[in-house]
């Protein structure tokens, strides 16, 4: 993964960026009016001098009054002057000046002309007047101009000047907003840090967030959030390995003990293999228990189902009803079945799931009752239940009624037969067909089961035999001994 | 019957040598892939017992490298239990797999299974001491006198005799009478078994229904008709 760069250093350089296009935009506007402003100002002075010249011009209808004229432009304009004029006539006596000539280089209105002269680096502005004939005097033409060399050298330095103070009004802000959004971040840092510190040593540790930043707060609160949850599975795994070692501690220290027992002293072989036998029961319900716990463990994985089939729910648990025919007559319970759905599932799981069920109602169910099994296809999923009438179970133990190894205070004392392993399972095969558990405590029934999830349209509901007591292999009831 | 036995863990080897040896078999070991990939390309055997875990060459390359070679069938032992180990195995060519641990009667019967090892003449009518097991009418005598059986009990009778002699676990019992693949740890083939002694030894003095602690159960006609 490319890790991005720093948030401080992105955001300095966004801010940067940002203030260069704000300061070149407003240094531009700056520019060009004072351009405009400078520009008109010359282009008023030229007017009024013009208007002053044309008068002069106008007053003079012979050659001896020309004389004057020229004497009065020449004032006008001293050598060092920036202003320039020009009396072009068809009559030389009537002339004055030299024309300035060069590239027209733009224009300032109808009658004002931008005028680059070969080898100067400034324009000059030209404006002109045709001065009616008088006298002998022809019709001339006033050229008065004025050259901008100070106002173009000054707008040119005004305009470095600015540029400059752009560069380093930039720089300025790059380097105070780096401070100002570190200054931002620090919260964000100081997380970092705490987040750093958390370790498994310390489970109970959270993240402080009551003190952060609005922003934050989420972040904090969602990031203990999962630290809780992450706790709360690690503490199941915690308690998890423990009861296995707990549930291996007795057949392993049963193995131990009668099989040191059986080599203290010289025995028969009857009783050796006595001591033989024991052991292989003992082997066998660790081998139950380590099966049980793969399996177990390859759900934990996220391991689906495979090998699904659609079949009837309901003939499939007619066939689980078959397998334990004899635990229930043995138990004086009767069984009936209500429902129908067809659903995809693995039917070796779903009947290792049914079969457990049953085991558990079998196991806390009073003699000479009944069991009631009932299907019920539900949106998008069939449920599965098994109802026993039985002492209610309170509601922490329903909580927890599902977990590995959690077993009801009755049902501990007969942990030989009964390793604890069973609801899980149910469990376990619920989950692998993307369903759930659940149990029911009311009115003296408890209703244990499990549903699996089924395609759209595929749940539907199958018609009911007439009678509930009508069955494949007559099996859903069995009658009591 | 030969059967090649690939697997680096000493005390499996001993119990597999002499348990398979007991059953009749004359065993072979390989203590690694290398070893056991040579042997079973090398020598004929009927059948092959393949560990996953093995030093120098694992069983899929074993596999792979007898595959190449043979057609012997391969039974394949895995401690890892994945599905993704099984389809692997399988693929490449194996006829079967166990997930350890696995109980030894399960693998003599699978062992048998693959090399198809022609059963005592299959007959309609088996007799077991006195008593005689008639698979076509679905009746069993003891002594001339008919028991009065359940179609379960006697399907359990059935499969007991067809093998009698032999040990059957409770799983392979489930398997054959009830057709469930999974341990239940509903006492079901107890519940059965007790059931079927009550009306095949019950009123007799000689016991034919053995009950091996920790094992299964057998039928057979042991000389003091002791109850076990």
């Amino acid at each position: 993964m490319i890790m991005k760069r720093s948030i401080s250093l992105r955001l300095s350089a966004m801010f940067a960026a940002l203030s260069l296009v704000v300061f070149t935009l407003t240094g531009s506007g700056l520019f060009m009016l004072m351009k405009r402003q400078l520009f008109n100002e010359l282009r008023e002075t030229l007017d009024t001098r013009a208007r002053i010249a044309e008068l002069i011009v106008d007053h003079a209808p012979n050659v001896a009054k020309w004389a004057f004229v020229q004497e009065k432009l020449r004032d006008l304009s001293p050598a060092d002057s920036r202003m320039h004029y020009y009396v072009e006539s068809a009559d030389p006596r009537f002339s004055f000046g030299e024309p300035i000539t060069g590239t027209v280089d733009g224009s300032l209105g109808p009658n004002h002309l931008m005028v680059r002269q070969p080898g100067k680096n400034y324009d000059v502005i030209l404006t002109s007047y045709m001065v009616p004939a008088a006298g002998e005097r022809p019709e001339v033409k006033l050229v008065v101009g004025t050259d901008c060399e100070r106002t173009q050298l000054m707008l040119r330095r005004f305009g470095i000047a600015l540029a400059v103070l752009i560069l380093v009004s930039t720089i300025a802000v790059a380097l105070l907003s780096r401070a100002v959004t570190r200054f931002g971040l620090a919260p964000l840092t100081r997380l970092s840090r705490e987040a750093a510190q958390l370790s498994p040593s310390n489970r109970r540790q959270r993240l402080h967030a009551g003190e952060l930043p609005e922003e934050l707060h989420e972040l904090a609160t969602s990031f203990n959030g999962a630290l809780e949850r992450l706790d709360r599975a690690y503490e199941r795994l915690e308690s998890f390995n423990a009861d296995v070692a707990h549930e291996l501690r007795t057949p392993v220290s049963i193995l131990i003990g009668q099989t040191q027992v059986a080599l203290t002293r010289d025995r028969s072989v009857l009783q050796l293999s006595q001591t033989l036998q024991s052991n292989l029961e003992e082997f066998e319900r660790l081998r139950v228990i380590v099966n049980d716990m793969l399996f177990l463990s390859r759900c934990d994985r996220g391991e689906r189902a495979s090998d699904l089939t659609a079949v009837s729910l309901r003939a499939e648990v007619s066939r689980m009803l078959d397998f334990l025919e004899m635990p229930l007559e043995e138990a004086q319970l009767t069984v009936a079945l209500h429902g129908d759905a067809t659903a995809c599932v693995n039917t070796s799981l779903f009947g290792r799931a049914m079969s457990n069920l049953f085991v558990n109602a079998i196991q806390h169910s009073p003699p000479g009752t009944s069991l009631q099994v009932t299907i019920t296809p539900q949106r998008g999923q069939v449920e599965i239940a098994v109802s026993n009438p039985g002492e209610q179970i309170d509601s922490v133990a329903r909580e927890h009624i599902f977990d590995r190894f959690y077993r009801l205070q009755e049902a501990r004392s007969n942990s030989h037969e009964n390793h604890g392993l069973g609801l899980s399972i149910v469990k376990a095969v619920a989950e692998m067909h993307g369903g759930s558990v659940f149990v029911r405590s009311a009115e003296g029934v408890n209703t244990f089961g499990f549903s699996v999830a089924v395609d759209d349209g595929q749940a539907r509901s199958l018609p009911e035999p007439d009678s509930p007591r009508a069955s494949r292999g007559g099996l859903p009831v069995h009658a009591s001994s | 019957m030969k059967v090649l036995v690939i697997e680096d863990e000493r005390k499996v080897v001993d119990y597999l040598r002499s348990g398979l040896t007991e059953q009749g078999w004359i065993v072979d070991v390989a203590m690694d892939g290398e070893e056991g990939a040579w042997m079973a390309v090398e020598y004929d055997f009927d059948v092959i017992v393949l560990d996953v875990m093995l030093p120098k060459l694992d069983g899929f390359g074993v596999l792979r490298a007898v595959r190449a070679r043979k057609e012997t069938p391969v039974i394949m032992l895995t401690a890892r239990d994945r599905v993704d180990d099984r389809v692997h195995g399988l693929r490449d060519g194996a006829d079967d797999y166990l997930t350890k641990p696995f109980s030894f009667l399960e693998l003599v019967e699978r062992l048998r299974a693959l090399t198809r090892r022609a059963r005592a003449q299959e007959s309609t009518l088996i007799t077991v001491g006195d008593l005689q097991v008639d698979l076509i009418s679905r009746r069993a005598m003891r002594d001339g006198v008919r028991l009065d059986l359940t179609a379960k009990e006697f399907q359990l009778l059935s499969v007991l005799a067809r093998r009698r002699g032999e040990i059957l676990s409770k799983t392979l019992i489930t398997e054959l009478v009830w057709d469930v693949n999974f341990e239940s740890n509903a006492n079901v083939v107890e519940t059965a078994i007790k059931r079927l002694r009550a009306k095949l030894d019950g009123p007799y003095a000689a016991k034919l229904l053995h009950t091996i602690r920790g094992m299964g159960y057998v039928l057979e006609v042991r000389e003091d008709g002791s109850p076990s």
